[in-house]
């Protein structure tokens, strides 16, 4: 699905920079990360961002939902723009989008039971009490695997996994239109990540409820996307329909990406190339003059280092932010 | 007494019937038995919360509140007893000798210190090192880690840093004892697939040259694959199969390691809806009499409801928590519908 007409979401010429710690950072140097993009999340659609450690996606999210406010840019929520909107404003839109924190006992009160964690926003967005309140609760335990007799329990008594799932939990409670998930199922096993992902996937469909899915794991964001944004080092490098991205990967790090993802038999000899490049998974305190990438890209020519090349549309839908890789693609 | 390893050659973790009790004298683990080797990396896999992070704390002998208590037959490390160390031995153990990589990143590291000084700091605590040495060999440790901005990585406070570059600190502060044991509890979760891989590969190499031991908890199948010598399968609180990864992968032994492997997602391979087990794994408390997994198990059968015991199948040590098992081979792919 493209962003149609009348994105939910949209952001432009988006730009996070923090001051950077450490001994190495003259005061004043700072991370960029998040710099500069501009993306939009169509109403129902699931868009999935990938990239390395450190790339800038959790700062992405934090920034679509007016967590934090950028550096410079704007976000549109619905055609509001979340900056002019202010505290109150915000406010009022907080059931409308929420967030799956990437880190979920960081996010969860400790001195909560889980009964109260969903309650709070149940009360306040959807006025619920008594036992209506009550059979939603137990509704939305059940609805991610877990029994309404652990509702009096506290964080510290539930395993990673469960952790995870009451977070989600959380955030479907007031069935927002707008979820950002930050690795929403990686602590999760096989089994019950199939289980979160279904119903993921079904309110999608039943609410057209739009998100932005923060994955490592390219199986479940090949399982689970729409589209497909590919971020390096605080840019986006790649934009395109979940299959496209996945059959025709034009920028090299997308390539690289896929290429790299373990295999579960490896003595089955299936396709399992060694990572040609070191990594560097960070926004990076001195941006290289030219692509970021350039100095691990296999591409790599003089013209590489003429600036940050732009996302330019290289097929119908399909983004991609390298000047080399068009020619190559669409030999494939 | 059963005996959970491939290899008997200088055993370096011996855990014998290893229970954990929650408050409300709730089971949480029930009797698990298992050895780790020299170099060996053994992990353990099951669905989420059938209780992997509670027998790897028991293993340190750190309990968590709301855990009442720990049972145990005998825990050993290289022949001394775990399960009878006092204080000050257990402190110079735990992320000295035997260090962990927690699940839970909030508690790994202290929020109120930057990165580097708690390095430093944990290095001092177990080896006789200055202060300068001990910062160059922290910065060390986060490279090899793949965090290629030591420096700032370093200098900056825990809430400064990604998930995973906050992931990968820690894992350099456990290594950075040289330790003989490793405990990682889910720890590439929160990396990108390069990263990842750097990661086991460096997990992979300490193994081959220092002879690092790993008890690696995770749900990443790909990464059991790599790593792990062998696997121990778990399913409410107890070991339900124990194979090498060749083993599992290729016939998985028991229904629930079927059931899990039948799930795994592939690039290439794309449901048309994520697939699942049926059901949930009964919690603490309410486990059935006889086979755990009986209520999901395509092929219970007369016999399930009584309690089942690990029983050896073949020569190598391979052990299956499963009366049926034996005549289940080598029949991965045949079709465990999942459901919704
Ligand atoms: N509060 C902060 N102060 C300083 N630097 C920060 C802060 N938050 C994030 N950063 C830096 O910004 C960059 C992007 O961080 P972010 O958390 O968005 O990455 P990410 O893509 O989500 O990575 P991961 O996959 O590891 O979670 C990182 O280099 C990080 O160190
Ligand atoms: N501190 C605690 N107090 C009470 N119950 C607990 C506590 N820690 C864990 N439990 C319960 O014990 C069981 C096992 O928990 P454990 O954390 O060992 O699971 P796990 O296998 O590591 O799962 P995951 O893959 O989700 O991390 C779970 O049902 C959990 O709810
Ligand atoms: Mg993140
Ligand atoms: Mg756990």
């Amino acid at each position: 699905m493209r962003a149609a007409a009348k994105p939910l979401v949209e952001c432009t010429g988006l730009m996070k920079t923090y001051a950077a710690g450490g001994f190495a950072a003259p005061r004043g140097t700072h991370v960029a990360a998040v710099g500069g993009i501009n993306l939009a999340v169509a109403p129902g659609e699931t868009l999935a961002l990938v990239g390395e450690s450190g790339c800038g996606k959790s700062t992405t999210g934090r920034l679509l939902l007016g967590l934090e406010p950028p550096s410079s840019g704007s976000v549109k929520f619905d055609w509001a723009d979340l900056q002019a909107l202010g505290e109150r404003g915000l406010r009022a839109l907080r059931k409308r989008m929420q967030i799956v924190f990437q880190d979920p006992y960081g996010s969860l009160n400790p001195r909560f039971s889980v009964r109260r964690t969903l309650a709070e926003p149940l009360r306040i967005h959807l006025k619920l009490s008594g036992s209506g309140l009550e059979k939603r609760i137990r509704e939305l335990l059940e609805s991610v695997g877990l029994e309404s007799a652990h509702a009096g329990r506290y964080p510290h008594e539930f395993s990673g996994g469960q952790r995870q799932r009451i977070a989600i939990a959380r955030a479907i409670s007031v069935e927002p239109d707008f979820v950002v998930a930050d690795e929403p199922v990686s602590a999760l096993d096989i089994s019950i990540q199939g289980q979160i992902l279904r119903l993921l996937m079904e309110l999608r469909r039943r609410l057209a409820m739009a998100m932005l899915f923060i994955s490592h794991d390219l199986a479940v964001v090949r399982q689970v996307s729409d589209r497909v944004a590919v971020m390096y080092r605080g840019r986006l490098v790649e934009l395109a329909a979940t299959e496209r991205i996945f059959e025709h990967p034009a920028h090299p790090y997308t390539r690289l990406l896929l290429e790299s993802v373990l295999r579960p038999e490896p003595w089955r000899g299936g396709p399992d190339a060694s990572v040609r490049a070191q990594t560097g998974g960070h926004a990076g305190l001195s941006m290289p003059a030219g692509c970021a990438f350039s100095a691990r890209c296999p591409l790599a020519g003089s013209n590489c280092l003429d600036g940050s090349p732009p996302l330019r549309e290289i097929y119908p839908g399909h983004y991609c932010a390298c000047r080399e890789a068009a020619a190559t693609t669409n030999s494939i | 007494m059963t005996v959970l390893a491939a290899t008997d050659n200088a055993v370096l973790v011996r855990v014998e019937n290893l229970s954990v009790t929650l408050a409300g004298a709730v089971r949480a683990v029930d009797g698990i038995d298992f050895q780790i080797g020299h170099g060996e990396c053994v992990a353990l896999v099951g669905e989420s919360g059938c209780g992997k992070t509670l027998t790897a704390l028991s293993l340190l002998r750190s309990l968590p509140p709301g855990v009442e208590k720990i049972d145990c037959a005998r825990m050993e490390f290289e022949g001394r007893r775990i399960d009878l160390m006092g204080r000050s031995d257990l402190r110079r153990l735990r992320g000295g000798q035997a260090a962990m990589v927690f699940q839970d990143p909030t508690t790994s590291f202290n929020p109120l210190f930057r990165i580097g000084d708690q390095l430093v700091e944990t290095i001092r605590a177990h080896r006789k090192f200055s202060r300068a040495a001990a910062t160059k060999l922290a910065m060390r440790c986060l490279g090899e880690a793949g965090l290629e901005e030591a420096a700032r990585v370093f200098g900056s406070y825990p809430h400064q840093l990604s998930g995973g570059q906050r992931q990968r600190a820690f894992i350099a502060m456990a290594l950075s004892t040289e330790p003989k044991l490793l405990i990682a509890d889910e720890p590439t979760t929160a990396l990108d697939v390069t990263v990842q891989r750097q990661i086991v590969d460096l997990l992979a190499r300490l193994a081959r040259q220092r002879g690092l031991s790993l008890l690696l908890i995770t749900h990443n199948l790909a990464v059991v694959a790599r790593l792990a010598d062998r696997v121990l399968m778990m399913y409410a609180g107890q070991i339900v199969e124990c194979s090498t990864v060749e083993e599992l992968f290729s016939a998985p032994a028991h229904p629930y390691s079927r059931a899990l492997i039948e799930c795994l997602p592939s690039l290439e391979r794309v449901h048309s809806r994520p697939p699942t087990i049926p059901g949930n794994v009964p919690r603490p408390g309410h486990w059935p009499t006889g086979c755990r997994f009986i209520d999901r198990c395509a092929r219970a059968a007369g016999g399930c409801e009584l309690p089942q015991r690990l029983k050896a199948i073949g020569h190598g040590g391979r052990l299956v928590r499963c009366h049926l098992a034996g005549g289940l081979k080598n029949r991965v792919g045949g079709g465990d519908e999942s459901g919704g």
